[in-house]
C-alpha cells in the first residue's frame, strides 16, 4: 500500500460510512466547494485537505478498485465503507508512517506552495550572485514568482547589502530548522531539495528513495515541514523577518460565494431569516444554507441567535455520544432540534484539528 | 552597410571566441537581407544564426517554435546570457500573463512563439504592428508533410507570413531532405532563400549497432555497456516505466549514479534532473525522447538507445547530443527483432484513433458547439495526447460539419501513418542492411562520407576509446542539513 492509499482510507474511515467516494476525491484534491468544506470541518479530515492537488481522476478510481480487491472497502451505490480488514491495515500504516502533527492542509491550501517556490528561487538567487554567477537557470520558472521574487530582492537589497541579506536570510533559516530538529525531525527533508550555486537539490524522488520512504508520504511530510515554519513565522515575525515578507501580504481572506455575501451583508444589518428570503427572493431554506457556509469558513461568526444555547449543549451531546455527522440519527436523539439547527452545531463546534 | 565585426558581438553577447561551422554565414546571409533556409546538424548551434543578428537588427526576432518545452528551455537559455527581453507566447500562459505581454510587446526584443498562437488574430493584430525584423521558422522541416514530423498548423505559416507583411525570413531544421527543402521554401513563399547546407555527419561519433536476441539479453549488455563505458551517457528507452526501472538497477548495482528523466516529471523535477546532470551529479540519464533539447552539455560520451526511435531524423537528433566538444564519443543502438513491433504501436498511438475520433464527435454534439468547447480546446481529455487534441480541433475547425471533419480526419490519419510506417521501414533498412553504418545513412540524405577512424560496427571501432578512465567515485555523501544550508550561503571571496 503506497501512501496515496492510506490516505484514501484514512478519509474512508473518518468519513464513517456516510459520504461518497467523490467526497473523498474532492477532499484528497482539494475542491473550494462549501460541500468539501463542510466535510473536511464536520469530519476532522481539515489537515488532510488537498493533500495531493495533483491527484487525477483515473489515478484516484485505480486505487479505490484496488482497496475493493483488497477488500478493504465495500462500495455500495451512495457510500463508501471502511471493513475491519481495512480499519486494521490503516493503524498499522499509520503507526508505521504517521499523518505530521504539523500538517494543516486547510489553513495553508494556497500559501504552502507559494512559499516554497518563492523561497526556493530566492535561496538560489543568494547563493549564486554571492558566488557572482549571475547566469544560472532559476528553478522556479513561474511568470508570477519570478516577478514577485525580483520585487522581493529589490526591497530588501535598499536595506541590506546582499552579503548581509544572505547572512540574514541563512540565520533564519538555520534558527527555524534547529528549532523543528529539536522536536526529533530531520530538517534534511526541507534543505535537501534546496538548491544553491552549482549544487542542484534533490528531486523528490530522489529523497524519498535516500529516506527509503515512498513518494507520496515524502510529499506529505515535505508539506508538513513547509506548514510547521509558516506557523512559526507567523507566530514570531519580528524573529524571523525575512520569511515572514515571504507570506505577510498573503491574506488568509474568507471566500465566500457571491450569493452568501449578499446574505452575509443582510444578516449585518439584523434581518431575520424570513425577511432575508424576501428580500432576495430567495427560498428560506437557500438561506440557510448560506448561514453554514459562513459559519464553516468564518470561526469568529456567531450562531447563537439562530440556535439557542441550551439546544447546541444537546445536540453536541448528541454528536459525541453517536459518533456521528448523519443529521437524520442526530434529529432522533434531540426531537424539539430542527436539522438547520444540527447543521450549524456540526459546523461550529467540529473539531478543526 | 558597414562591415560589422561579427566575432566581437559573438564575444561580447555570447562569450564564444569562434563561429561554428556554417554560423558566420548563415548570420551573414540574413544581415544581407536575403531570406535564408539553413541545415545545421544537432548540437551546432542554430539558435546562435537568429539571436546573434538580434543584436544588430533594431526590430524584433520572431520565432516559431513547436515544441513548448523547448521554446521554454531556450527562453531560460536567452535569460542565462543575461538577455532580459525574451517571451514565449503558448497555451502554457494564462490568460491575464497574454494580455500583460501583448500590452508590453514593444519591450520585448526575442518572442518565440507557438505555431497555433499564430492562429489567433488579436495576437496577429499586435504582432503586424510590432516592428519585425526577422521572422525565424525553427524546425523548419514540421512543414512538410512528407517530413516525419509534420505539423498541420505549420502549413499555415506562409498565410502568417503574409499578415505580418512579409518580413525577412529565416528557416532553420536539423534534417531535411530535397523534397522536404522544396517543401518549406514553396509554403513559406520564400522560393528565392538562399540555401545553407551542412553535412549531417559528427565524424566524432562512432555508429555502433548491435542485434540481441530477447529482452534479458539486451538489459546484461545495457549492463555490461553501463560498467564500461566512460560517461557521462544518456540511455533513451521509448516508455517511461522502462526509464525509471532501469535507472534504479543502475543505482542499485552501483555502476553509477543514474536518474530518470520523462515528460510525466513536473517542470522543477525536470530542471532540477536537468542540472545535476549539467554539474556531474549524475552520469547517466535514462530518458525518453523529451529529454536533450534545451540541455547544453557538452562532455556527454555516450548514448545508448535501449530502444530504437522511429525514424533515421530522431536517430540523428538524439545521437547528436554526444561530443558537442568535438571528442570521441560513441552511440550505440541495441536492437532485437521484436522492436519493429513495440515500434508500430508508438506510431500508431502518435495519432488519434477511431475511438478518439467518436469520442471528439460526441463531445462536440452534446455541447452544440457553444462556448464549452472554447473552454476545453486547451485543455486535452483524459487519454489525450497534445497532439491529439490539437489536430482533432484544428480539423474541426476547418470543416464545414462533423460528417466532413470524421472523412478528413481519417483520411489524415491514413497518409500520416503510412508516411511514418515508410520512415520506419527506412531505419530499420539501416540497422539491417550490412556496409558501413556512416556511409549508408548519409546516403539517405543525397551525401557522401569522409573516411573517420573509429567510424562504425561494420568498418572497426576501438573500444578502449571510450572506456572509463577511471573507476567511477562512490555515489555523493548525503550532507547533514547544517553543512549543506551552510555551503549554499558559502561564499567564495
Amino acid at each position: 500500500m503506497n501512501f496515496l492509499t492510506v490516505m484514501i482510507l484514512y478519509c474512508i474511515s473518518q468519513f464513517k460510512g456516510e459520504r461518497s467516494i467523490n467526497a473523498v476525491f474532492y477532499l484528497i484534491q482539494g475542491k473550494k466547494s462549501s460541500q468539501t468544506i463542510q466535510d473536511a470541518i464536520w469530519y476532522s479530515l481539515s489537515h488532510v485537505f488537498s493533500i495531493y492537488p495533483d491527484l487525477k481522476k483515473e489515478q484516484f478510481q485505480e486505487q479505490m478498485k484496488k482497496l475493493v480487491r483488497l477488500q478493504y472497502i465495500i462500495l455500495d451505490k451512495k457510500t463508501v465503507q471502511i471493513t475491519e480488514l481495512g480499519e486494521k491495515n490503516l493503524r498499522q500504516s499509520l503507526e508505521k508512517y504517521p499523518i505530521p502533527a504539523e500538517l494543516d492542509g486547510w489553513t495553508y491550501k494556497d500559501i504552502d506552495q507559494k512559499f516554497w517556490q518563492r523561497l526556493s528561487l530566492i535561496v538560489q538567487i543568494v547563493s549564486n550572485l554571492g558566488n557572482g554567477d549571475s547566469k544560472f537557470m532559476p528553478v522556479q520558472r513561474d511568470f508570477y514568482t519570478q516577478k514577485w521574487v525580483k520585487q522581493w530582492l529589490y526591497t530588501w537589497n535598499t536595506k541590506y547589502n546582499k552579503q548581509i541579506l544572505s547572512k540574514k536570510l541563512y540565520h533564519e533559516l538555520e534558527q527555524i530548522l534547529s528549532q523543528f530538529e529539536r522536536k526529533k525531525k530531520n530538517p534534511n527533508l526541507f534543505v535537501a531539495r534546496l538548491s544553491g550555486y552549482q549544487q542542484p537539490g534533490l528531486t523528490i524522488s530522489q529523497i524519498a528513495n535516500i529516506y527509503d520512504m515512498d513518494e507520496y508520504y515524502y510529499l506529505v511530510v515535505f508539506r508538513s515541514i513547509i506548514h510547521y515554519m509558516i506557523t512559526i513565522i507567523s507566530e514570531q515575525p519580528q524573529k524571523y523577518p525575512l520569511l515572514y515578507s515571504l507570506i505577510k501580504n498573503e491574506k488568509r481572506e474568507i471566500v465566500l460565494t457571491e450569493s452568501t455575501r449578499k446574505t452575509l451583508h443582510l444578516i449585518k444589518m439584523d434581518k431575520s431569516i424570513k425577511e432575508i428570503a424576501k428580500i432576495r427572493k430567495l427560498k428560506e431554506s437557500t438561506i440557510e444554507d448560506h448561514i453554514v457556509e459562513i459559519t464553516l469558513m468564518d470561526p469568529t461568526f456567531h450562531i447563537e441567535r439562530f440556535v439557542n444555547p441550551a439546544i447546541q449543549e444537546r445536540i453536541r451531546t448528541a454528536i459525541k455520544k453517536l459518533n456521528t455527522r448523519k443529521l437524520k440519527r442526530i434529529k432522533e436523539e434531540v426531537s424539539n432540534a430542527d436539522y438547520f439547527a444540527i447543521r450549524l452545531v456540526l459546523s461550529k463546534w467540529s473539531d478543526r484539528k | 552597410m558597414k562591415t560589422l565585426n561579427l566575432e566581437q558581438i559573438l564575444q561580447q553577447y555570447f562569450s564564444y571566441k569562434s563561429f561554428r561551422t556554417g554560423q558566420k554565414e548563415i548570420i551573414q546571409s540574413v544581415l544581407n537581407k536575403n531570406h535564408t533556409l539553413a541545415l545545421l546538424p544537432t548540437g551546432t548551434g542554430k539558435s546562435l544564426c537568429y539571436q546573434l543578428p538580434g543584436y544588430i537588427l533594431d526590430g524584433i526576432i520572431l520565432i516559431v517554435s513547436p515544441l513548448l518545452s523547448l521554446m521554454q528551455d531556450q527562453v531560460e537559455q536567452m535569460k542565462l546570457i543575461g538577455e532580459k527581453r525574451v517571451v514565449a507566447i503558448n497555451s502554457f500562459l494564462t490568460f491575464e500573463e497574454r494580455i500583460y505581454i501583448l500590452k508590453h510587446i514593444q519591450d520585448y526584443k526575442f518572442i518565440y512563439i507557438s505555431p497555433e498562437m499564430l492562429q489567433n488574430e488579436q495576437i496577429i493584430s499586435v504582432l503586424k504592428d510590432a516592428n519585425i525584423d526577422l521572422l525565424v521558422v525553427d524546425e523548419a522541416h514540421c512543414i512538410s508533410q512528407w517530413g516525419y514530423d509534420f505539423r498541420p498548423d505549420y502549413l499555415e505559416l506562409g498565410i502568417v507570413r503574409e499578415k505580418l507583411n512579409n518580413p525577412l525570413t529565416l528557416a532553420l531544421t536539423a534534417t531535411a531532405k530535397l523534397d522536404v527543402r522544396k517543401d518549406i521554401k514553396k509554403t513559406l513563399l520564400i522560393e528565392d532563400a538562399k540555401e545553407y547546407i551542412y553535412s549531417m555527419d559528427r565524424p566524432n561519433i562512432a555508429l555502433q549497432i548491435e542485434r540481441i536476441q530477447d529482452y534479458p539479453a539486451k538489459l546484461n549488455r545495457l549492463i555490461e555497456l553501463v560498467d564500461q563505458l566512460q560517461g557521462p551517457g544518456i540511455i533513451y528507452f521509448s516508455s517511461k516505466k522502462k526509464a525509471d526501472e532501469i535507472a534504479a538497477i543502475i543505482n542499485e548495482k552501483g555502476i553509477g549514479q543514474a536518474a530518470s528523466y520523462h515528460a510525466g516529471l513536473e517542470q522543477e523535477m525536470r530542471i532540477l534532473l536537468q542540472q545535476q546532470f549539467l554539474y556531474n551529479h549524475i552520469n547517466i540519464m535514462c530518458a525518453t525522447s523529451a529529454f536533450g533539447m534545451g540541455v547544453n552539455k557538452e562532455n556527454v560520451r555516450y548514448i545508448i538507445h535501449f530502444h530504437p526511435p522511429l525514424n533515421i531524423e530522431s536517430y540523428l537528433q538524439e545521437i547528436g547530443r554526444a561530443g558537442r566538444d568535438g571528442k570521441d564519443s560513441i552511440a550505440i543502438m541495441l536492437y532485437s527483432d521484436d522492436d519493429y513491433f513495440l515500434q508500430q504501436q508508438l506510431i500508431e498511438h502518435e495519432l488519434p484513433n477511431e475511438k478518439h475520433i467518436d469520442f471528439f464527435v460526441n463531445l462536440v454534439r452534446s455541447s452544440k458547439g457553444n462556448e464549452v468547447n472554447q473552454i476545453t480546446k486547451y485543455q486535452p481529455f483524459p487519454g489525450f495526447t497534445d497532439v491529439h487534441w490539437r489536430l482533432l480541433w484544428k480539423f474541426y475547425e476547418s470543416s464545414n460539419n462533423l460528417q466532413e471533419f470524421q472523412m478528413n480526419m481519417t483520411s489524415f490519419i491514413q497518409s500520416r501513418l503510412s508516411i511514418k510506417k515508410e520512415k520506419l521501414k527506412e531505419l530499420t533498412n539501416w540497422i539491417t542492411n550490412s556496409g558501413c553504418r556512416r556511409r549508408n545513412i548519409l546516403h539517405l540524405f543525397e551525401e557522401e562520407n569522409e573516411e573517420v577512424e573509429n567510424c562504425c560496427d561494420y568498418c572497426g571501432i576501438d573500444m578502449s576509446y571510450y572506456e572509463k578512465q577511471k573507476p567511477s567515485d562512490q555515489g555523493k555523501q548525503i550532507l547533514q542539513w547544517k553543512d549543506r544550508l551552510k555551503s549554499i550561503f558559502s561564499f567564495s571571496d
